[in-house]
């Protein structure tokens, strides 16, 4: 698949999530919105964070610090939702991540890109397809396909109905 | 280009052989039915028609067998027999099996399709040793057309007239006549003057005008003879056939002038030919040159008119009468007028707060243009629910005759309609309901006979429309089910405990539990396994609700209540803190509030008293867990699902809320609760619910609270 | 017969009335052909007043036209009634083209643009 030329550019916007930046190609990025709350959807998981509704569209929102094992997204004047497509099962798909902060798009020719290594990141090696640089940063591109792949997405840890069950028990003590 | 082309033709030789088979069917009952027969020969003609253009050669050339056949059945020369409906069905299976082997189109016949041709030309054999002569290929196909009593379909006929001089000696008027014949159909009397002598050589009492005529009718060759019947022994009648359907279908562009003088003889080859040499236009020439009556032309040109206007007609019929459009295109548009309704309720929202009389009134005359917009694109998904209902009378013909049963399909209530969408995925599991009573309601008709019953066993498939919904019952005349067989078996299958006491409707319903099955014997009609609970998944897919009812030795009546459609919801909005969600409607009993005494005293025990009758009910708040502070009151909305009525805690009851439904998307497939979401007027979003899985996960819910709470306690 | 009579008068002018049919053919023909023998040039058909006209009228009509045209006399046909033309049209005497026996724009069965 990843036949390209070492010499062509790829565009790349960046975004951040707690300190760390993460760049994914601008060819799946469709817009960006400012944030709004999004419909929680009993019984997925935690990070899928809701539907929201774009221009009579209704999306699906990520959050992406949650999905990565940070703590859930607080919103601040800069917190806002990339929409992007992802390819599943062959199919596309439109659906928005929560992310702290969008910060630019810049160029990268692919030679510069290393692989993702094998140890040493906190992140799963499969959601990363390689390491940039700029400005002496280390940027990690995403393979958003993979990170947005329908097994990751609706994987449950434990549905939230279950696990409701179990915090009502609390719920006459604080009443 | 040609793909897409090509999948319009698979699409339209389904249909066709959809209701080729149909007509199979009837042609088994009504073996004479002209009408019947025509529709099978054009059916089977347009497959191999549209077949070779798409280079569906061996599909050509094994349908244009059986065409053969059909031809001579629709002249008469060959009967409708029971190995001729069989063979034709077996060969309408080989032909849908054609179309889907996209690899394999101009290939050699499979053993099964030359055994079936070979059947064919058998039937075919024995008929023609009956004929006294062998009619030239040609005169078979107008003798094909113009013997035939009732011509079903319409064909344009050249009559010409030519009365003795002696005709009107009796006092025979023509006139009423011709006004008989324009009766018929549309019709060009064109009256040839040319024998008519001057005044002074003139019997003012013969007949010198003959007359050609050219009607398009639909009534047969046999209509335009009777109209001239009482004057048959003073009048030489020639007719003939010139248009019809399949003569326009083969392509054949209707005649050039000269082409129809010389073929009724008005003009000879070599005349044709000597004027044709010249570069003018014919008429003018043909004049001109002497060598024919001005009439001639005139009438020549009136048939070509009304073969032109025949054919457009057909034309224009074809084309109003249905558009194919791709099903994601309808989708599209749904979508868009759904966004339409939205934008359109947030405009009344700003309008009223306005107070702008000017906008008030526009945002109205948009507000009742949205609905009907909306109500009729809903329209255009709406397709009758008897094209799920004809592949079934297949079914059932081919499944008796399979068991040695005797039964007869009745439908009701084909034309009625719903979303395309419901229809399809309704057909899985009408197969089944229908399967089960043929394999285990009806009986063998020694047993029927033995038990009192006719013979023969009736299963009989209706559809109607009550309110939003759609009421499909499947119901047979067979031995019924025996509530104690069925509630031993669950015992057995520890679906119920034994001494259970449970209702008739609560006993039916356990058929519908996962791995139930009755059938004392597996057969490989019904086959092993999957019963009754998968019909019953399919059904609550579709958001609908299935009903059992049952006599024993009476029979056996199955309701499905499903909804119109599947992109727009009727239902109750409802607001738990500042979440949104709707209730379908065609569930909801009556709303009732709920003092926050009343909770108290129920102590989380999730029953209250509503007029006397307890009624358990979930609180979506807890079950969601949306955690805010209790409201002074809340208002509970009483449903009935799966036959119990369930309580819904809310804390207000909007309103009643009619939308279109949105898909949560494939990344939310495996949430249960919620089948779709709609958009509110200042778009916000709703999540609609499904009922019986709330109130299924609520009782989970409750029962693992139960049990760490008695984990707690010890 | 004060159809007759009354184009007798008039001469160059003669109108019919009544049921025009077989029963009358003969006295029909007759009366025309005499009227037209003594027509110099111009003879005018008034045929307001018919109440019923079938094919034999039909012929003598366009008998009479043909002996007009080969004496060299003009014969036409003036206010027609309605009964007149709808047997014209029924029994398909109408056309768009002249008859081949008549010349220039004579032909009585020819029907104009626009009428």
């Amino acid at each position: 698949m990843e036949t390209t030329n070492t010499n062509e550019t790829v565009q790349y916007l960046t975004f951040s999530l707690d300190e760390e930046v993460f760049a994914i190609d601008v060819a799946k990025v469709r817009e960006i919105l400012d944030y709004t709350s999004a419909m929680r959807v009993p019984g997925a998981p935690d990070f899928m964070r809701g539907i929201v509704n774009v221009r009579g569209n209704v999306i699906p929102v990520v959050d992406m610090r949650l999905k990565f094992g940070m703590s859930k997204t607080e919103r601040t004047v800069n917190t806002c939702i990339v929409v992007m497509e992802v390819d599943v099962e062959s199919e596309t798909t439109v659906l928005g991540a929560l992310v702290d902060s969008v910060q630019e798009v810049f160029e990268l020719e692919h030679g510069h890109v290393e692989p993702p290594p094998k140890m040493g990141t906190r992140w799963r090696t499969q959601f990363i397809k390689g390491i940039g640089k700029r400005n002496d940063q280390l940027i990690i591109i995403l393979d958003i396909d993979m990170v947005f792949s329908l097994n990751e997405l609706t994987q449950l840890e434990r549905s939230r109905l279950a696990s409701k069950a179990t915090a009502s028990e609390e719920a006459p003590a604080t009443t | 280009m040609l793909d897409q082309h090509r999948e319009t033709f698979i699409q339209e030789a389904n249909d066709l052989l959809r209701e080729l088979e149909e007509s199979l069917l009837d042609l088994e009952e009504k073996s004479t039915d002209q009408e019947l027969i025509g529709s099978i020969f054009r059916a089977l003609h347009t497959i191999k028609g549209s077949g070779s253009m798409f280079g569906y050669d061996k599909l050509a050339t094994f349908t244009h067998e059986i065409e053969t056949a059909y031809d001579l059945v629709r002249s008469g020369g060959l009967s409708v027999t029971r190995i001729l409906v069989d063979s034709t069905l077996s060969a309408c299976d080989e032909i849908r099996g054609m179309l889907t082997d996209d690899e394999d189109r101009s290939g050699a016949l499979s053993d099964a399709q030359t055994a079936i041709v070979e059947g064919f030309r058998n039937l075919l054999k024995n008929t023609h040793s009956d004929k006294p002569s062998a009619p030239t290929p040609d005169a078979v196909v107008v003798d094909a057309e113009v013997n035939s009593d009732e011509l079903q379909h319409e064909c344009t006929y050249r009559v010409r007239l030519t009365p003795s001089p002696d005709l009107f000696s009796n006092g025979t008027n023509l006139l009423p006549l011709f006004e008989e014949m324009q009766g018929l159909g549309t019709c060009r009397i064109t009256a040839q003057v040319e024998n008519i002598p001057r005044l002074q050589e003139l019997d003012p009492e013969a007949c010198y005008t003959f007359w050609d005529i050219a009607i398009n009718t639909d009534r047969g060759q046999n209509a335009i003879r009777d109209v001239f019947i009482f004057v048959e022994d003073r009048c030489r009648l020639e007719i003939s056939v010139i248009d019809s359907m399949e003569r326009e279908a083969d392509g054949k562009g209707y005649l050039k002038l000269g082409e129809i003088l010389v073929q009724r003889g008005d003009l000879s080859k070599d005349n044709m030919q000597d004027i044709l040499s010249q570069q003018h236009r014919f008429g003018e020439l043909a004049t001109e040159a002497g060598i024919i009556d001005h009439g001639k032309i005139e009438s020549a040109l009136q048939e070509q008119q009304l073969v032109r206007e025949a054919r457009d007609k057909r034309a224009t019929v074809e084309q109003a009468s249905t558009i194919r459009v791709p099903a994601e295109r309808l989708d599209s548009l749904i979508n868009m007028v759904g966004e339409l309704v939205t934008v359109q309720s947030r405009l009344t929202q700003v309008a009223n707060s306005s107070h702008s009389q000017a906008i008030l009134q526009v945002a109205e005359d948009v507000e009742r243009l949205t609905a009907e917009l909306r109500d009729n694109t809903m329209s255009i998904r709406m397709v009758p629910i008897g094209s799920a209902f004809s592949r079934l009378r297949r079914l059932v013909r081919d499944l008796s005759q399979e068991l040695g049963k005797e039964i007869d399909l009745l439908t009701e209530g084909a034309e009625t309609e719903l979303d395309k969408t419901v229809i399809e995925r309704l057909n899985d599991p009408l197969v089944h309901l229908i399967r089960n009573s043929v394999d285990h309601g009806i009986q063998n008709p020694q047993v029927r006979t033995a038990a009192g019953k006719p013979s023969r066993g009736t299963i009989r498939l209706s559809a109607c429309h009550s309110g939003a919904s759609v009421q499909v019952t499947v119901s047979d005349d067979g031995q019924g089910l025996d509530l104690e067989t069925i509630r031993l078996k669950a015992i057995e299958k520890g679906l119920i405990a034994p001494d259970a006491l449970l209702s008739e409707r609560e006993v039916f319903a356990l058929v519908l539990l996962p791995g139930f099955s009755t059938a004392q014997k597996v057969t490989n009609v019904s086959g092993r396994g999957v019963g009754m609970d998968v019909v019953k998944k399919n059904i609550d897919s579709l958001q609908g609700t299935i009903e059992i009812s049952s006599k024993q030795n009476i029979g056996t009546t199955i309701t499905l209540k499903l909804p119109l459609t599947l992109a727009i919801i009727d239902g109750l909005l409802v607001r738990v803190a500042n979440e949104f969600f709707v209730v379908p409607l065609t569930s909801i009993e009556e709303c009732v509030e709920l003092k926050l005494s009343d909770v108290k005293r129920a102590s989380g025990q999730h029953i209250t008293v509503i007029r006397g009758e307890l009624v358990p009910y979930v609180r979506l708040r807890e079950l969601f867990g949306i955690d805010e502070a209790l409201q002074a009151a809340e208002q509970i909305v009483i449903t009935r699902v799966e036959g119990n009525r369930v309580g819904i805690m809310v804390d207000e009851v909007v309103g009643q809320h009619q939308t279109v439904i949105k898909p949560l998307g494939r990344y939310y497939k495996h949430i249960n609760e919620v089948t779709g979401c709609s958009i509110l007027g200042d778009g916000t979003i709703a999540l609609i619910l499904d009922l019986a899985k709330v109130v299924k996960s609520a009782a989970r819910a409750e029962a693992a609270n139960y049990e760490n709470v008695q984990a707690g306690s010890v | 017969m004060q159809s007759v009579e009354n184009g007798l008068k008039q001469n160059s002018r003669l109108a019919l009335a009544g049921e025009l049919t077989i029963s009358r053919a003969s006295e029909l023909a007759a009366s025309i052909g005499q009227w037209l023998a003594e027509q110099e040039t111009v003879a005018v058909l008034d045929l307001a007043a018919v109440t019923a006209a079938d094919v034999s009228f039909l012929q003598i009509l366009c008998a009479a036209h043909r002996s007009s045209l080969r004496e060299g006399k003009s014969l036409s046909v003036v206010s027609p009634s309605r009964e007149l033309l709808r047997a014209m049209k029924t029994a398909g005497f109408e056309r768009r083209q002249p008859c081949t026996q008549c010349t220039g724009d004579t032909c009585l069965w020819q029907v104009k643009e626009g009428l």
